[in-house]
């Protein structure tokens, strides 16, 4: 009987009468169709939305009390760690969850998929909304949003909430995408204080005049005659010309010669610059002597520039980088699957003696760490020292050394090389186990049909080892579109080709591309730009998987054909 | 039995989450973490220091190994989310502009000790001086300078053309006469500057104006050419030679000469080769030969927790007596005037000071950072095929760094 066929199915009962009506004479179950004749969940009765909505619920209450929690307690206790607002969610997470459960008695199993929601979220979801949103920001290593210590100018003048600076292009506000406007900022007020004491002893210094009101005074310095050196502590408490000091140093200090430095800053954005005069968003406290301001290295929204940037240049980089992308993952698919079949069908051979050592050895580059392997090739490969032109020129295969690592061409050939033999165990392996599966009475029924060996494998070898191939060399390319390991590894995206630049040379992939261009260039960390390149990936990648799938079928039912 | 073995366990579990208390404890409050780029001796030299330091003020330093290529990116990225060390040592002083741009390192203005001033070298303190804050406190000057095995060179050229010939005469089966990681623009900056080219040009003010670009000037253009004589005329340098195959080969025996820094000094005094250290001879034409020189000292982090310990830890490793060991130790010359003079009769170092004296600190403007790249795409478009077009290829790469 074939499942489509059933006829019983009206008669089961629903699922629900199983436990309710325990008494109710049980029908006879026709297990030729389990969707219809296993019982449905009952976990299921309050819907996948409201589920969905519900849990989600009780994470957002979780994550506001997180927050919340420590924002509140951080008014009574200043020190506290921002990892305590985890501890506080988590309750507040169990708490809420409880909750629902005694309201919502259906939803416990959901509690067991929980964690993974979770770690989804935070791992998944979270990392691909950061990279959309940084595609179309500006940050970079000099946008960073941190406070940039490098710009701290010298404040010359206060009126109310308009500052003089000694030099505005200190600031350097160039490099912001709207220059100093609505920048937030800090300011400062410093000073460093040469006083005489008059006594010292256990952490307790005694000045010879109290310390000015106003400033608070941060930290001393103080020089130690007996080691020749000058050393620094914080202030523990000031009372009157009593300095108490957070570490005692470890031998009597020259009461002549003490710094102590006195320091304050408040928060304020920075409107618009005009000249040297900066106009902040609110007027300095009464008694606040300002010396300095230092900006802020605002990042933010700069639409489609990203994008738009990658396009203009694209003749130089994103263009030669995907064609060679594409022609590396389908070579590497291509040539490992021709060698891995070539050696499994030959290993497969029951006549061939030792085989089982064979295959131990050839299985070894598959056991060995690909990032030690990677490097040893490296050294293979150099031009005047490595072994493989040693071997090529003993041979006379090649008269002249052939430059691996430093011309484009030989290094794209020695990634497929290279690209090969970490491939070659797991193409032989899976080729072995697809062969395995192949009847011998079919070969002895070719052979008594007269077909030879290599009708044989047209024959019969490669038609049954296409239902077990698409899959792997499928899996194969979209591995290998995304190879970083090795590219990085191996030639490290070189040689630089006149063709490219220096962030997308001979044999840089997309990936890598985005990698030097995020990690690299611009003095390092243009993670805007590189993450609109894992975008522009990403949509590349979907395209390329849907035409594969389109043009191998691999989207219908193997077994259908 | 079982009731024992149970209080056991209690007593265990109960020790076990007292250390991992107390371990969070020496994580998080006392104690200095310092990354560092130094290695061999200069590492131990710098535990050695950190060990001194403890003693005498009982704060635990924990010094952790980076490599430089990754230490400033790290930092960058680490720094904001409290993740960094305290200090960061040996940073090249051209990373000091792109770090300082990006926020994570602290002023040092307000540590630096007016004895620590007054004795610092003034090139030194230039090169740590970014946007006119002292962003670390310089410990010495290292840069390349010609590295001779006198076992194969007996007498010292007097003049490059002189050089380049014996170089000639000693390129044989078995031993080789000149190299250097000629694709390296850290080294081939070199032949830039003394035929006349410049990474960044200089305002009236003197300071650097990043959009004057002096890679492909004439001077660098001719300069390029005679480094490319090096492989295709002269058939010195052959292609895949960079740093490791040259030391390799130094360290072997079989190399005459090498341009190469102090930090591979001891590599090859373990090995037993018998070295003198010099300029690259000038041209005959009386040109003095010099590339780039680089300042090493101790980086701040803005968001230690630990700033005062961090201070006083810098202000100790970068002390005269301290920069004298060092020096002694590993061939760097120190930025202290007054341990300059403790070590200047040492053969090694009044060798890589010779070889400095023409040499030019890095830009340490956050522009040089797009500078590296390019440039040394070019150098290995330029020296990869002998009919390759210098001036298109250095042309592009100052296209390049400035982002046209």
């Amino acid at each position: 009987m074939r499942p489509g066929d059933s006829v019983s199915w009206p008669h089961v009962h629903r699922p629900r009468a199983i436990g309710s009506h325990a008494k109710q004479e049980v029908p006879a179950i026709d297990l030729s169709d389990p969707r219809v004749a296993l019982p449905r969940a009952r976990t299921t009765a309050g819907g996948l939305v409201k589920s969905l909505l519900l849990i989600g619920a009780a994470l957002t209450v979780a994550l506001i009390a997180g927050f919340g929690g420590v924002v509140v307690l951080r008014l009574a206790i200043p020190d506290l760690p921002a990892w305590s607002g985890l501890l506080i969610g988590l309750l507040a997470l169990v708490f809420v969850l409880w909750g629902i459960s005694r309201r919502f008695a259906w939803i416990m199993p959901w509690y067991y998929v929980l964690p993974a929601i979770v770690f989804l979220l935070t791992f998944t979801f979270f990392p691909v909304l950061l990279t959309i949103w940084l595609a179309f920001t500006d940050y970079a290593g000099a946008r960073n949003g941190q406070l940039s210590v490098a710009t701290t100018t010298p404040i010359v003048a206060v009126d109310g909430n308009r500052i003089t600076v000694s030099d505005p292009a200190g600031l350097n506000c160039e490099v912001l995408r709207n220059g100093c406007v609505d920048v937030r900022a800090e300011v400062y007020s410093f000073d460093l204080l040469a006083v005489t004491a008059v006594d010292y002893a256990d952490g307790v210094l005694t000045l010879a005049e109290p310390l000015p009101r106003g400033r608070e005074a941060r930290q001393v310095e103080m020089f130690l005659p007996d080691l020749g050196f000058e050393f620094s502590t914080e202030i523990e408490s000031v009372d009157g010309a009593l300095v108490r000091l957070v570490s005692a140093p470890p031998f009597a200090p020259d009461l002549e010669r003490i710094g102590i430095q006195m320091a304050d800053e408040v928060d304020r954005r920075i409107v618009t610059l005009d000249g040297a005069v900066l106009t902040l968003d609110a007027s300095l406290p009464a008694d606040f002597e300002a010396t300095a301001i230092a900006r802020y290295n605002e990042y933010g929204f700069i639409g489609l520039s990203n994008f738009v940037s990658i396009l203009s240049r694209a003749q130089r980089s994103l263009i030669p980088v995907f064609a060679w992308n594409v022609s590396f993952a389908v070579l590497t698919i291509l040539i490992n699957t021709a060698f891995g079949v070539l050696l499994a069908v030959l290993l497969n051979n029951p006549d061939l003696r030792f085989r089982n050592l064979y295959r131990t050895l050839l299985i070894v580059p598959w056991a060995l760490p690909n990032i030690i392997t990677i490097q040893v090739w490296r050294g293979f490969l150099n031009e005047n020292f490595g072994v493989i032109n040693r071997v090529l020129m003993l041979f006379d295969i090649t008269p002249d050394p052939i430059n691996w690592l430093g011309v484009a061409m030989a290094a794209k050939g020695a990634v497929l090389l290279v690209n090969l033999w970490l491939g070659l165990p797991f193409m032989m392996t899976a080729v072995l186990g697809a062969l395995s599966a192949i009847p011998r009475e079919l070969y002895e029924a070719a052979k008594i049909d007269g077909a030879s060996a290599w009708q044989g494998f047209w024959g019969v070898t490669a038609p049954l080892l296409r239902t077990a191939l698409v899959p792997i060399t499928l899996t194969g390319f979209a591995f290998n579109f995304n190879n970083f390991n090795l590219i990085f590894l191996l030639t490290d995206g070189g040689p630089p080709v006149d063709w490219g630049t220096a962030t997308a040379r001979g044999t840089d992939i997309l990936i890598s591309w985005a990698y030097n261009e995020a990690f690299r260039s611009q003095g390092g960390y243009a993670y805007g730009l590189g993450s609109a390149i894992s975008i522009l990936i990403f949509v590349i990648t979907v395209a390329v998987s849907l035409v594969n799938f389109r043009v191998t079928g691999a989207l219908k039912e193997e077994s259908n054909t | 039995m079982v009731q024992g073995w149970k209080e056991t366990m209690t007593l265990r579990k109960m020790m076990i989450a007292l250390l991992t208390v107390a371990s969070f404890g020496l994580a998080f409050g006392q104690g200095l973490t310092v990354w560092t780029t130094f290695g061999d001796q200069t590492l131990e030299w710098l535990e050695g220091e950190a060990a001194s330091f403890t003693s005498a003020f009982g704060v635990p330093v924990s010094v952790v190994k980076l490599d430089l290529n990754e230490l400033p990116a790290t930092v960058l990225r680490a720094a904001p989310q409290g993740e960094a060390a305290d200090l960061f040592i040996g940073v090249p002083h051209d990373q000091i502009g792109n770090m300082a741009d990006g926020g994570v390192l602290a002023d040092m203005s307000v540590y630096a000790t007016p004895g620590y001033l007054a004795d610092l070298g003034e090139q030194a303190r230039l090169a740590y001086t970014f946007a006119g804050k002292l962003f670390g406190l310089p410990m010495f000057v290292e840069g390349p300078a010609l590295i001779v095995n006198t076992d194969l060179v007996p007498e010292l050229p007097a003049t490059y053309e002189e050089m380049i010939e014996l170089a000639q005469e000693l390129t044989t089966a078995d031993t080789f006469g000149f190299m250097f990681d000629a694709p390296n623009f850290y080294f081939a900056y070199l032949y830039f500057r003394t035929f006349g080219g410049y990474v960044f040009g200089r305002d009236a003010s003197g300071s650097l104006v990043p959009t004057d670009v002096g890679l492909a000037s004439e001077g660098a253009v001719r300069g390029v050419q005679a480094l490319k004589d090096l492989r295709f005329e002269y058939d010195l340098i052959p292609a895949g030679v960079n740093t490791e195959v040259a030391n390799g080969i130094f360290v072997d025996g079989s190399l005459a000469m090498i341009y190469n820094g102090p930090w591979a000094i001891s590599q090859y005094r373990d090995a037993g080769v018998n070295v003198v250290v010099g300029p690259v001879p000038p041209m005959a034409d009386g040109t003095e030969f010099g590339g780039f020189m680089g300042v090493q000292g101790v980086l701040m982090n803005q968001f230690s927790d630990n700033k005062v310990d961090a201070a006083n830890f810098a202000k100790w490793i970068t002390r005269a007596d301290a920069q004298i060991s060092m020096a002694q130790l590993s061939g760097r010359i120190p930025v202290s005037e007054v341990a300059v003079a403790a070590v200047g009769d040492d053969p090694i170092i009044q060798g890589f000071g010779l070889a400095l004296a023409n040499a030019e600190p890095m830009p340490n403007i956050p522009e040089m950072g797009q500078v590296w790249g390019p440039a040394g795409s070019a150098l290995s478009v330029i020296l990869e095929t002998e009919d390759s077009d210098v001036e298109a290829a250095l042309e592009r790469a100052v296209a390049e760094i400035l982002g046209n």
